[in-house]
This record gives structure tokens, C-alpha cells and sequence, in this order.
């Protein structure tokens, strides 16, 4: 890993459109401002680990009660969908 | 599977997160519903609850801005419509307390069948929305009413 020294509002530039500028440092804080392209993605990466959990906890394996679990998820919506229109 | 029920397979290049080994699912759908089921063709453990998210969050998702990464793993075309499917996150013992996740919508590409979960950058759209809080708690209010007059 490349490790560089920077100060507040010195920048890092990678590749020939991304750049990354120091903003503030308050204690362990450090704001950083990123500019990049539109279609490069930029996300904490603690957001991923999020969604991966999420996806676990999410796992529903259709069990003999599966017709009566979408049933009762069927009635909800519907009554959902209801109460808006009202 | 039942007559009203279609399923057709859907490659994930990359998998979906916490699950990246897995490439291919098989959806089933079935008639005038807004949910179907995703399951991994090489794991069972790996089954899932989606439903389209834009027939009750009208507001969610317009313009489905990708990245050209994103356009790639989709094989995207001009005359492509994506559909776009949450997961939820149900719960057996109040169902009422199922959450959506919005943070990463499954965007399907039917022409090509391939598909991903994408997260958004934008920190607005929660991973875990309940999905009937409003509907809860009017529940609860006309209870409440009834038990008064009774």
C-alpha cells in the first residue's frame, strides 16, 4: 500500500481524473472531499459490509409455510396500498 | 410451483453481497403479484423475498443513474427498461415489522437476464425501511377508537 503524508487542503491525484483533497482534520476526524467521474462509484466501505448483513438476515428459505407467509405479506400490501389512495 | 407461477434464470456476475460465490438464481413470479422469490441455483441457503419497489415507493428510483461499470454488468441497451426489486427482510412473528432495502435495489435487465444489486451512494435510502410502519400504527389507533366506544 502506498502510504502518503498530507496536510489540510493539500490534494492527491489518481489517475488523471480523481482527486482527493484533505478538507479538515478535527482530532481522529478527517474530512475528505473526493472529485471523480460520474460513473466511478465512491461509498464508505463499511456501506458494503452493511449490505452484506443485511442480505444475510434477509435469507428466506420457502418452507411448507410459504403460500401462508406471502398470503399475509399479499393482505398487508394490499391494505397499504389502499390506505394511500384513500 | 403452481400454474400461475413463472420462473426464469438470472445471471449475477458478481454475485450479491455476502453472497459474491453465487452467480445464477432463479426467479419466480407469480401472477398480479409484486413479490417473487429468488433463490441461488447452487445454494439453497442463499433464497430471498423481492418485491418491486417502485409500486409503493412511486418516488423511488426515476432515473436509475448507473455507473458505466454498472451499464456494463447489465449489458444495457437504448431500448433496455430495468426493473427495478428490493429485498426484504422479513420477520415470521410480526410480519408488519418486514423492512425493505432500498440502500441496494436488484436491478434486472429482462432482455439479457442478467441482473445486480447495486448499492447507492446516497445515504438517504435506508438498507433496512420498514415497510408498514404507517399502517401499524393506524391499526393500532382504530383499535384504540373501537375499545372506547365499546
Amino acid at each position: 500500500m502506498l502510504v502518503l503524508a498530507r496536510k489540510v487542503n493539500e490534494k492527491i491525484l489518481i489517475g488523471d481524473n480523481i482527486e482527493i483533497t484533505i478538507v479538515a482534520i478535527t482530532g481522529d476526524n478527517v474530512r475528505i472531499g473526493i472529485e471523480a467521474p460520474k460513473d466511478v462509484k465512491v461509498l464508505r466501505s463499511e456501506v458494503y459490509e452493511e449490505i452484506q448483513q443485511q442480505n444475510r438476515e434477509a435469507v428466506h428459505i420457502p418452507d411448507t409455510d410459504q403460500e401462508e407467509v406471502k398470503g399475509k405479506l399479499e393482505k398487508l400490501l394490499q391494505a397499504k396500498l389502499t390506505k394511500e389512495k384513500a | 410451483m403452481n400454474e400461475n407461477q413463472q420462473e426464469i434464470l438470472l445471471s449475477f456476475p458478481r454475485g450479491i453481497p455476502g453472497f459474491e460465490e453465487c452467480k445464477t438464481f432463479k426467479m419466480i413470479e407469480e401472477e398480479d403479484s409484486c413479490l417473487a422469490n429468488l433463490i441461488a441455483t447452487e445454494n439453497n441457503e442463499a433464497s430471498f423475498i423481492i418485491f418491486q419497489s417502485q409500486v409503493f415507493f412511486p418516488d423511488y428510483l426515476p432515473d436509475v443513474e448507473l455507473a458505466k461499470e454498472e451499464a456494463k454488468i447489465l449489458q444495457i441497451t437504448a431500448e433496455d427498461t430495468l426493473e427495478v426489486w428490493s429485498m426484504l427482510t422479513l420477520c415470521r412473528s410480526d410480519m408488519s415489522k418486514t423492512t425493505v432495502n432500498l440502500r441496494a435495489p436488484i436491478l434486472i435487465n429482462r432482455r439479457t437476464g442478467t441482473a445486480a444489486q447495486f448499492i447507492l451512494t446516497d445515504d438517504r435510502y435506508s438498507s433496512r425501511q420498514p415497510l408498514f410502519t404507517g399502517l401499524e400504527t393506524n391499526d393500532k389507533k382504530e383499535v384504540a377508537q373501537e375499545g372506547a366506544v365499546g
